[in-house]
């Protein structure tokens, strides 16, 4: 396996993690009202549709014969859509600019939410919120897939989930101590990376815009790491007006 | 519908950003293919600090 392969594993697996922490604070805080029986099944429903897309978008992939430097500059650009997304999200959090995702929060908001519900409205909750964050990782297998192996990053995204399952079920509590957004800060940077690599690379002659190859991607990720923190000291607020800014 | 069209594409600002530093890259690509990824780059990283302010 080369350094690209490597680069996108790790990248799948890190967001993966960062999804299935958050559908596992709200499998957990549904389980709590209508057992663990019925809100593992909801989750295991939703994880069946998001399982079923991985399978059925891998197939269609494989008989699609485009050009392969279209489908490099398609998943280029969707990358850096996704991860421009994720990485304005990162600095406003690193600047105080928006409060940090809390998982004790999002468990509390949740247990309130299904506290007078009925059962299937409590089930309902669980597979709508395992399946809103398993459909992101359905896009990143799908993008990635294509230029990795398609096995390969859903084999990423499927020990992410084992890893989260096997850590939540031992804690039995929402997973707080994850450094979310240390986490989706370095997935954004990896995905600008392959982004920015792989849509201009398809667009235009790759060798003649990234000279060095593949080494290129170690290089704009540093880059996009180090302008990301840059930013994020730049746009620092001060405490007082931090904490209002977090609160709109 | 709505909610996987935004975990798509983002918000307008955000495809606005991608479609502006993509195009700017490739024009200068025309000319300067070695220079155009890393206009790409400060493009993109311009993009973010303007979205994040």
């Amino acid at each position: 396996m080369n350094a690209t392969q490597w680069g996108g594993m790790t990248a799948i697996f890190l967001a993966s993690s960062v999804e299935w922490v958050e559908a596992f604070t709200i499998v957990l805080a549904v389980a709590l009202s209508i057992g663990w029986a019925r809100a593992a099944g909801a989750a295991a429903a939703a994880l069946a549709v998001v399982a079923a897309l991985i399978v059925v978008t891998g197939s269609a992939l494989n008989v699609v014969q485009a050009d392969i430097d279209l489908i490099r500059a398609a998943i280029g650009l969707f990358l850096l859509l996704f991860g421009l997304r994720w990485y304005v999200k990162a600095i406003r959090r690193y600047a105080g600019r928006t409060k940090l995702h809390d998982e004790a929060k999002e468990f509390a908001e949740t247990r309130e939410k299904i506290d007078h519900a009925e059962a299937r409205v409590a089930w309902a909750v669980a597979f709508k919120g395992v399946l809103l964050e398993g459909l992101e990782v359905w896009l990143l297998v799908v993008a990635l897939g294509r230029s990795i192996s398609y096995g390969q990053a859903a084999g990423s995204a499927v020990a992410a989930l084992l890893a989260v399952i096997a850590v939540g079920l031992v804690l039995r509590a929402p997973l707080t101590r994850v450094p979310e957004n240390t986490l989706k800060f370095i997935v954004a940077c990896a995905l600008l990376s392959f982004g920015s690599f792989w849509s201009l690379g398809g667009l235009l002659d790759e060798a003649k815009v990234w000279p060095l190859g593949d080494a290129t991607l170690l290089i704009l990720f540093a880059v996009y790491i180090v302008a990301g923190r840059l930013s994020a000291i730049k746009l620092r607020l001060p405490q007082s007006a931090a904490t209002q800014g977090a609160r709109a | 519908m709505k909610k996987v069209v935004q975990l798509v594409f983002g918000d307008a600002r955000n495809v606005a950003s991608v479609a502006v530093a993509v195009a700017l890259a490739w024009a200068v690509g025309q000319w300067l293919p070695a220079a155009s990824g890393w206009v790409l780059v400060a493009a993109l990283i311009a993009a973010a600090f303007w979205q994040a302010a």
